[in-house]
């Protein structure tokens, strides 16, 4: 056993350098953690990615350079920190989302049609050339794992290299992407170690004893993670990676995006509700839904410690009074959002405005409000709305529990 | 700067029923270029005394200087913005909106209301009747006060409190 574990050792090594010559000019401390988890810890190494969220435990932050790796610069590179502590790298080479960037459904055909081969071309070279790069560095070609369920049932690639462990994601035509664990056995699995490690009933108590009720009257769930979304028409799939971050599920929004069928930037025919049933799947949650926003429901939930999705008619005017009032609430916990009455009704959105989904992480049973986070960035956690307004402006949520 | 409701006036660029929004969309170049929202500026008269200094792109006509930058003003995308000035000092800003359907038809439903639900929510003010009509809302060193236009008008007129 120690014999092979040497060999390996060798041919890790003698591959390291061939690999890392080849491909990187800039010296980034990105690259020598994809080998060692002693960079992990390493202060210069921590000082490159974005400012943590205060008071936040679980954090996605984007590595700040811009390396080339494997000869192709990445599109993100993203740190998953529990405590202050990094457990994952993502590396997304190539996202069609990304790439393409909002395309309204409108403009899909066309956009498809031009940009599309081109697009098919750039998959073709960066997907070989992080292929082949993983291949060096690993000394090998690495084993092939299934993961997830449903729509999210994928072969992926695992790697060990240096005394850290890879998963390569390639889904056809749309990401390329490449996660680096402490050990091939993180990197092999999708729910985390933490989460694995607890019985059912042990699970079930563990998420209830992260909602919490504060002095003001609020119910609220802290700690879950914010994605943003960027300028992709993503906001359906990046509030399931936070919940399923939340939950314990190692994906990442173009995990979601791919298996929904989000194509060259468009959600036309996507498959949303089918990615989201795979989704509790694989994270062993009851994922039922209604068509309207349940508060009673809601309740429940974020009770057990379990954030609520809700997808609902949005406008840009009604989201600025959301966004404008939880700015100001923040200084005067006196302000009331307008009441619901037949003269505010007018102001919601309808079903002519904008599709967007929402985490909500609480709620305020006193006060009528939901409080709910975007997946845009932390300066969109914990806004608030009245219940009335999300029951009436909602179309499809989703209430996780044990 | 990009902020999720940094711009709208390019809405209509979208199909309305898509399957998400991104995290940002459309233009609001005063927002881009001065990095404050319009509301924001025009609150605070110490930014904006020296008309020759304004932030933003303005084009001058007599005593009218006239934005040439899109901007969206409590949330709502703008169709006009000027500024009236007098010796070099600008003395308020005027902010038109044109309510239009989803055909863009000209249509006043709802836009003095939207208007006012936003405008409260950035003061924090419920407002006061004005004196030649609409409501006056008092924020920081200015009044904000909301009127119907002519026609299929509301106008939000920035002045010193």
């Amino acid at each position: 056993m120690r014999g092979i574990l040497l060999c390996g050792a060798l041919a890790v090594l003698g591959s390291f350098s061939m690999a890392l010559a080849r491909v990187e000019d800039s010296p980034a401390p990105i690259l020598d953690a994809l080998t060692k988890s002693a960079t992990w810890t390493s202060p210069e190494f921590l000082a490159a990615w974005s400012t943590p969220p205060a008071g936040q435990t679980r954090v996605c932050r984007r590595y700040r350079g811009a390396p080339t790796i494997f000869g192709v610069q990445p599109q993100a590179i993203q740190g998953w920190f529990e405590n202050g502590r990094l457990t994952s790298i993502t590396i997304v080479f190539l996202d069609a989302g990304e790439w393409f960037g909002y395309v309204p459904d409108a403009e899909a055909r066309t956009v498809a049609q031009t940009k599309g081969p081109v697009f098919v071309a750039l998959y073709k070279q960066v997907s070989a050339d992080v292929t082949s790069g993983l291949e060096r560095l690993a000394g090998n070609k690495g084993r092939d794992v299934t993961l997830g369920l449903g729509l999210l049932k994928r072969t992926a690639r695992v790697f060990h290299h240096g005394d850290l462990a890879s998963r390569l994601t390639l889904e056809q035509d749309q990401l390329v992407k490449v996660s680096i664990f402490p050990s091939e056995e993180i990197a092999s699995q999708l729910l985390s170690p933490e989460r694995r490690a607890l019985k059912k009933d042990q699970v079930a108590r563990a998420f209830a004893g992260e909602s919490h009720t504060l002095p003001d009257g609020d119910r609220l769930i802290e700690t879950v993670p914010v994605i943003p979304q960027g300028d992709r028409a993503y906001c359906g799939v990046s509030t399931l990676a936070m919940v399923m971050r939340y939950l314990g599920v190692g994906l990442d929004t173009e995990d979601y995006a791919g298996a929904a069928g989000i194509h060259f930037g468009s959600t036309v025919q996507s498959k949303i509700k089918e990615t989201y049933d795979a989704a509790g799947a694989t994270a062993e949650v009851h994922l039922p839904k209604t068509t309207k926003f349940d508060f009673a429901k809601a309740k429940m939930s974020l009770d057990g410690g379990l954030p609520v999705i809700v997808f609902r008619r949005w406008s840009q005017e009604r989201d600025y009074l959301h966004s404008t009032f939880a700015s100001n609430f923040a200084t005067n916990p006196a302000l009331e959002l307008p009441k619901p009455d037949l003269n505010d009704q007018k102001l919601w959105p309808t079903k002519e405005g904008f599709a967007h989904a929402s985490v909500v992480n609480g709620y305020n049973e006193r006060r009528r409000e939901v409080i709910f986070t975007e997946s845009w960035g932390e300066q969109v956690r914990n806004r608030r709305m009245r219940i009335e307004e999300l029951e009436g402006t909602s179309y499809l949520a989703y209430y996780p529990h044990f | 700067m990009k902020t999720p409701f940094a711009c709208c006036v390019a809405l209509r660029l979208f199909s309305l029923f898509a399957l998400g929004i991104p995290q940002t969309f459309g233009t609001n170049q005063f927002l881009t270029s001065a990095g404050v929202s319009f509301e924001q500026f025009a609150a605070d008269p110490a930014a904006w005394a020296d008309s020759t200094a304004l932030k933003g792109h303005w084009e001058a006509h007599g005593d009218t200087l006239t934005l040439a930058d899109s901007a969206a003003v409590f949330g709502v995308a703008a169709d006009e913005v000027t500024a009236k000035q007098r010796d070099g000092q600008v003395q308020s800003f005027r902010v038109v909106f044109r309510g239009k359907d989803k055909h863009g038809n000209a249509t006043l439903a709802n836009l003095l209301a939207r208007v006012t639900a936003n405008v409260r929510a950035f003061t924090g003010d419920a407002g006061t009747s004005a004196p030649g009509g609409g409501t006056v809302f008092k924020y920081k060193a200015v009044t904000i006060t909301l009127r119907s236009g002519s026609g299929q008008e509301v106008v939000a007129e920035f002045a010193r409190a």
